[in-house]
């Protein structure tokens, strides 16, 4: 399912425009960044969990020349799935 | 959740209802997404995906017996691009370092990662007008600080920009020009939690030492500050501002200070604190260095009168330690590898007796 599907889908499930929900989606998402740069866990119950994570350095080779790289340490978005939904998937 | 939905609220200018039912409908429309189809991307956030996990074997701990773990699924989430790049952005100045030499030691590395956190060091304080002296000073800890120092600095960052960006709000103006350790200390202190305070305090303890040992009789303005300063700036951001010009004060007062002091040579470092591996080995690269420089002028000038004493190699000698034993300095040993006609200065092993050479100075 893309963007597109998704948001029509959404328009359907709230009864609003297209591009209402388009708008209200991006300012969801904007809300999330905000609080994840702050370094907030963003917890939906029955869903899940966003947290941003530190990974460290590490040193990686690059197959075909053998060259060492050293990657830096890096923030990222992590998501972790609630129990409950873990579960249905196991 | 009910944080994100009044946030969200307030954004949109929508009722708290409202917002929570788009946000419930929203996480549920992902929910039910992944059930009919096994991805959903959403632009500006990432993509879900259902990916299968297959079955492995795995060994009990207890039992160290073998059973197969059942391949299951799993959801995945890729974050976008752009968001990706809006989280990193504490450390988006760093790029994929390649290394030179394909068998780089241990050392080499090391070394690297020194770089690295000097590199960020002095981006750190560039962005912050820093005058020269203190650059330099900022700079030398980082490098002491072995293998953890790197990471710990990195880690920093985070809570340091964001100050920055909270300070520079508020207070527009009034930026930290005059920047010193204790306030890049300070504010990272405050928000990052334990692992961090425990991590900086190596770092701070190494500042600490340095400032005592060169100041001597004006160490104490380092911990007498903290405390005061830790609790002013845990308050909330308004005050930010309060503690900004009660550092910069503070640390006009000590600047003056640490510009006097002459910075001091890598060298000297090791020998007056027992510090990590990295600057030994730095120092020892130095020493080498030196040795090369001058073992050759030395070999001139001075004569060789006549035998000293008789000395029999043990297990764990060498001939810069001989040297060092007779002469007081390590320097001296290709007197002793000529006086004793040693073809190879490396083949000198347990049980030989060597001649020590008589010095005498030629002038």
């Amino acid at each position: 399912m893309n963007n597109k599907d998704f948001i029509n889908e959404l328009s359907k499930k709230v009864s609003l425009s297209g591009k209402e929900t388009e708008d209200m989606v991006n300012g969801l998402l904007a809300t999330i960044t905000e609080r994840l740069q702050n370094d907030d866990t963003i917890n939906i119950s029955g869903f899940g969990a966003f947290e941003v994570k530190k990974k460290m350095e590490r040193l990686s080779v690059n197959p075909k020349t053998g060259k060492r790289m050293l990657v830096p340490p890096k923030l990222t978005v992590v998501y972790k799935p609630s129990a409950t939904l873990k579960d249905k998937y196991k | 959740m009910t944080d994100l939905c009044a946030a969200f609220a307030a954004q949109q200018n929508i009722s708290k209802a409202k917002s929570d039912v788009f946000v419930k409908a929203f996480f549920e429309l992902i929910k039910e997404g992944l059930e009919k189809d096994d991805t959903i991307k959403i632009s500006g956030f990432g993509v879900f995906k259902i990916i299968e996990i297959s079955s492995r074997e795995s060994v009990d701990v207890n039992t160290g017996k073998r059973f197969e773990i059942k391949g299951h699924k799993k959801i995945s989430f890729t974050p976008d691009n752009s968001l990706k790049e809006i989280i990193n952005k504490p450390f988006a100045m760093f790029d994929i370092v390649e290394l030179e030499d394909e068998e780089g030691n241990e050392e080499q590395n090391k070394v690297n990662k020194a770089a690295i956190a000097t590199v960020t060091q002095e981006k750190e304080t560039d962005a912050e007008d820093v005058t020269g002296s203190d650059t330099i000073e900022a700079t030398e800890p980082a490098k002491e600080e072995t293998v953890p120092a790197p990471a710990v600095v990195k880690e920093a960052i985070t809570p340091e920009k964001k100050e920055e960006i909270k300070v520079n709000d508020n207070t527009k103006n009034e930026k930290t020009k005059k920047n010193d350790n204790t306030e890049v200390a300070i504010p990272q202190k405050v928000q990052k939690s334990g692992r961090m305070i425990a991590g900086f305090g190596g770092l701070f303890v190494a500042v600490a030492i340095f400032a005592l040992f060169f100041m001597k009789q004006k160490s104490e303005p380092n911990p007498v500050e903290q405390p005061n300063e830790i609790v002013k700036i845990e308050t909330p951001t308004v005050q930010v501002s309060d503690s900004i010009v009660k550092t910069e004060k503070d640390s006009i007062q000590e600047l003056p200070q640490t510009i006097e002091q002459p910075v001091p040579p890598v060298t000297n470092a090791p020998q007056t604190k027992g510090t990590p591996v990295c600057i030994v080995t730095l120092s020892e690269k130095e020493m080498n260095k030196r040795l090369a420089d001058f073992s050759l002028n030395d070999t001139l000038s001075f004569v060789t009168t006549g035998v000293l004493v008789e000395h029999t190699v043990t297990a764990d000698e060498t001939l810069t330690r001989i040297s060092n034993k007779y002469y007081g300095t390590k320097k001296m040993w290709p007197y002793i590898v000529k006086y004793n006609k040693m073809g190879n200065p490396n083949g000198l092993c347990k049980g030989m007796v060597l001649k020590i050479p008589v010095l005498q100075s030629k002038n």
